[in-house]
């Protein structure tokens, strides 16, 4: 049976396009000048979030390179309207597709061989982010050192018009991208990636071809948060090196799942709207040292009261895969299951 | 014409040989019992065969298609189901979908919802259906220890290597146990068995190979391997009242 023929499955496809349209046709019409920026920031995190748990979250691979497939679609995006005519739409594929081709590449190298298992996946995506950052920099049709001017590029494009347009440009990614984490929740897809982060060598033992869904769902992973960079290049208007490739966006997105949970596909989406909203409300404290103190403790309480995050403390009600109702608790999610 | 062929097949961990040109060969629908001492290279040879280590040299042959240096995934495809020695369930999921995980992406890559349907049939089977819905974490050993032959069964394959899987049991469940493991061959499978439990083994098999210090030692019916002088003075240390 394919996702696609699974009812609940299509019930939630079609609750994220509703959410999307509605954010889509209200918030640009309706609100206030901040409150379409915020938004946009907002559905960028959610975006962002979901992505990284799409391959991070769901196969225990924690990756510290998700800032660099932004940044990329960020300066995809820039180079494709300085150094082109083509349309916002074409550097948002462009976009998309490098951030795609480089985890591509780096997957491939680094799953094909037992060595780079486990932990060291993480601190080589680390070492990707210092090397990417060194070659954007140095490369004069990207950045060259000096930043460059989305603003007056898209100045007389439907995107660069308003904020609102950016808004429904990344509400759409942000849907799109939920719409990615549907598919991976109780799918074949989601079995798969589960398997291999509760035992990789028992998924290999049972048929699971491990190698093929981790390279495949990295390089997804990164194509979604290369596109949320795009409509990011313009709004931002100015994009630089440093604001772009900032660590805080692994680690953010890191702290987003955490505190969402990844036994459902909605936990990333929670835990990104509550930091994002708890970090504008701590806007008024003046400090941003004791705001990130204060959602840092937020974090160890949230974690110490609700070990699976904010979505694993919610009971199921629904019947499991097994046809046996369970209201716990636990980690444990119907991933083969077909009856939810 | 042998459904599993093993030639030669010797592993090298740094400078010291586990497996030293080791020859194995099961035919269809047969139970091969594999026993030998502690460290004799059983669990390593199983390894090779199911492809989670990579052999030194040799050849493992399947169903007339050379595996040697295929991916333990498609191995899994092709029809070699294993168990492990202590058992490795996949903790984030339930004992059904446990099962269910082998059936959608083993031999004949089944829907999400007939894989629940046949791991129900084969925890029937393997006597766990009262435990389909459970976590896995609520298992007993030997719940623990089925759970890992269901998954193997669940492959739908024609050889299952089954690594010490009634080791740590009380005699009524090795007796449940031998039951299932001859309900196997009834089927047409094949069965690879290492044991420890070398009478639980001869009482099955119809015929075994013995291993010591990495290197094929005697093969033959159980009662001739039993009685081979070179097993009882390698492995047993004296003579056995069998």
């Amino acid at each position: 049976m394919t996702p696609f023929r699974d009812l609940s499955l299509w019930r939630q496809f079609g609750a994220v396009v509703l959410c999307a349209l509605l954010a889509m046709a209200l918030v640009p019409s309706f609100g206030s000048d901040f409150v379409i920026a915020f938004g946009f920031q907002f559905v960028t995190w959610i975006g962002l979030a979901l992505s990284w748990s799409l391959f991070s979250g769901n196969s225990g691979y924690a990756s510290f390179g998700h800032g660099v497939f932004f940044g990329i679609g960020v300066y995809a995006t820039a180079a494709v309207l300085r150094h082109t005519d083509a349309p916002f739409a074409v550097a948002l594929v462009v976009a998309g597709l490098v951030a795609a081709a480089l985890a591509l590449v780096v997957g491939i190298a680094v799953f094909s061989s037992p060595r780079f298992a486990g932990d060291l996946f993480g601190m080589i995506t680390l070492a990707m982010a210092f090397i990417v950052v060194a070659v954007v920099s140095n490369l004069a049709f990207l950045d060259g050192g000096t930043g460059v001017f989305v603003r007056e590029l898209a100045a007389d494009t439907w995107i660069g018009e308003s904020t609102g347009h950016q808004f429904v440009v990344g509400t759409a990614i942000a849907a799109a991208t939920a719409g990615v984490a549907i598919a991976t929740s109780t799918t074949r897809w989601g079995a798969a990636l589960r398997s291999i982060r509760d035992d990789e060598a028992v998924a290999e033992s049972l048929g699971v071809p491990t190698y093929r869904y981790k390279v495949l769902t990295f390089a997804a992973s990164a194509g979604l948060a290369g596109l949320a960079g795009a409509p990011q290049a313009v709004f931002l208007g100015y994009v630089e090196v440093g604001a772009v490739f900032t660590l805080n966006i692994p680690l953010l997105v890191i702290m987003m799942t955490i505190l969402g949970g990844i036994t459902r596909w909605w936990g990333p989406l929670i835990g990104a709207a509550s930091v994002v909203l708890v970090r504008e409300a701590l806007l008024d404290i003046g400090s941003p040292e004791l705001s990130q103190i204060i959602l840092g403790l937020a974090l160890v309480v949230v974690i110490a009261l609700m070990p699976h995050g904010i979505s694993g403390a919610i009971p199921r009600r629904r019947p499991t895969a097994t046809g046996t109702t369970t209201g716990t608790t636990t980690a444990t999610t119907a991933t083969t299951g077909g009856a939810r | 014409m042998s459904l599993l062929r093993c030639t030669g097949v010797t592993k090298r961990f740094g400078g010291v040989a586990a497996l030293s040109s080791v020859d194995l060969a099961v035919s269809e629908g047969e139970i091969v019992g594999l026993v030998g001492p502690n460290g004799s290279g059983k669990t390593t040879l199983l390894s090779t065969i199911a492809g989670s280590l990579p052999v030194s040299g040799g050849r493992v042959e399947f169903a007339g298609k050379d595996l040697t240096r295929t991916p333990p995934h498609q191995r899994a495809q092709a029809g070699i189901a294993r168990t492990f020695q202590v058992p490795r369930p996949l903790g984030s999921f339930t004992v059904a979908e446990n099962v269910a995980t082998a059936s959608m992406f083993g031999r004949h890559r089944t829907g999400r919802v007939e894989a629940i349907d046949r791991a129900h049939e084969v925890l029937e089977e393997v006597g766990l259906a009262a435990h389909a819905g459970a976590q896995v974490g609520a298992l007993t050993l030997h719940e623990r220890k089925f759970l890992e032959i269901a998954r193997a069964i669940a492959l739908d394959p024609q050889l299952i290597l089954l690594d010490e899987v009634l080791g740590g049991l009380n005699p009524s469940e090795v007796a449940m146990g031998l039951d299932l493991i001859s309900s196997l061959r009834d089927r047409g499978m094949a069965v690879v068995y290492i044991e420890h439990n070398v009478r639980a083994v001869s009482s099955i098999a119809d015929r075994m190979y013995v291993l010591n210090q990495g290197r094929n030692l005697a093969d033959g019916t159980p009662t001739d391997v039993l009685d081979d002088a070179r097993v009882v003075e390698a492995y047993l240390g004296g003579p056995v009242d069998a």
